[in-house]
């Protein structure tokens, strides 16, 4: 009796579970070229350890490098602006024509009244504006931009004895005035 | 005596001596499943050296899940597979004296099992691969053809044309023992 059977399931049946032992020594093979990546792998590994150092090392130096020039650099942005200490002038040398004795007493009278409300003025003014200046920082800075803003100089002439009086300040002109005016007066009288 | 499992976590950690051991334990079998695979036994052993290479190389990725073995065997196919895309160039010339019928009395294949290896060694490269594939470690003819970057079709009929090569190399080592054909 013929039994036939298909040849891959033969095939199968006969290659199935079967093993066959290398003729040579495969293991040398496998453990050289394991070495060899292993190796391999170390490089690379080191190269990327350094290559990270590097960079680490360069941000560092970088970062230091910024700050202290940070450092170095004015804070502000703007010069601050100095206490307006001398935004009125006098001349306390005026030329003063010649004159006779009445002239001159009523004149010397004058200027020492003015001289006097100009000093009284003058420190109350510089006072208030050290206690502005030596507060914080901030209002420096808007004081800085203050001093961009537009001011009106205020020019007093006096053409008896030629003083001139240049101020910001109004109220100095104003009270100048009236005391000219007073001074009038009393010429008027006499 | 340490048990697979540790001896897979010692491979995971490049432990030399446990990869010799592994080596040990499974170079047989996977150097048999590369005779059947490969054209002949230089080719078996440079695909045996490349797939434990391997093996130790991506053992971290393997999880546990299904059999270790079942693992590397199927690392040790795919090296073959490899080897033989990146050297394809075959047309295979059919013979017209082939048979249609593919069976055979079993008596007839009661042969060396180096001869036997050495027929399936002998058809063409394309036809041995999907023999092997689909007959000797269960893929389907779809699975095949993925592998091979071939169609469906080629592949059920390089099975068959394999087939019909192999009875045709028994039947003539039958007739004439010192001599053998792969028929292509």
């Amino acid at each position: 009796m013929e039994h036939k059977k298909d040849i891959g399931t033969l095939f199968e049946e006969k290659l199935q579970n079967k093993t066959v032992k290398p003729k040579t020594n495969l293991w040398e093979k496998i453990d050289a070229s394991l070495a060899q990546r292993e190796k391999k792998r170390k490089k690379t590994y080191w190269s990327w350890a350094i290559g990270i150092g590097v960079l680490i090392l360069s941000g560092i130096i970088f970062s230091s490098i910024i700050s202290e020039n940070n450092n170095k650099r004015p804070k502000q942005l703007y010069p601050l602006a100095t206490p307006i200490q001398n935004n009125f002038k006098i001349d306390k040398k005026p030329s003063i024509p010649k004159v006779d004795s009445t002239d001159k007493e009523r004149t010397t009278t004058a200027i020492d009244t003015t001289s006097k409300n100009l000093e009284n003025l003058d420190k109350t003014t510089i006072n208030t504006l050290d206690k502005k200046f030596s507060k914080s920082k901030e209002i420096r800075a808007e004081k800085d931009f203050d001093s961009f803003r537009k001011k009106t100089v205020y020019r007093y002439y006096n053409s008896e004895d030629s003083t001139t009086i240049e101020t910001t300040n109004k109220a100095l002109i104003d009270s100048l005035i009236t005391f000219d005016k007073s001074n009038i007066k009393v010429d008027s009288t006499n | 005596m340490n048990t697979e499992k540790e001896l897979i976590e010692r491979c995971k950690k490049r432990n030399r001596a446990a990869q010799s051991e592994l080596f040990e334990k499974y170079k047989n079998t996977l150097y048999f499943l590369s005779l059947k695979y490969c054209r002949n036994e230089a080719d078996a052993e440079d695909n045996t050296q490349d797939a434990f290479i391997t093996i130790f190389e991506k053992i971290k990725s393997y999880k546990g899940k299904g059999s270790f073995e079942g693992w590397m065997k199927r690392i040790t196919i795919y090296k073959a597979i490899a080897k033989y895309k990146s050297k394809k160039t075959i047309a295979v010339a059919y013979k017209n004296d082939l048979l249609e019928d593919t069976t055979i009395e079993k008596e007839q294949i009661e042969l060396p099992l180096e001869s036997l290896l050495q027929i399936v060694q002998q058809l063409p490269d394309q036809y041995r691969l999907v023999f092997n594939l689909y007959q000797m470690d269960g893929f389907s003819h779809k699975e095949v053809a993925n592998l091979l970057s071939i169609s469906e079709s080629t592949s059920k009929s390089n099975y068959h044309r394999a087939k019909q090569l192999l009875k045709n190399d028994i039947l003539k080592l039958k007739n004439n023992p010192k001599k053998t054909n792969n028929g292509a």
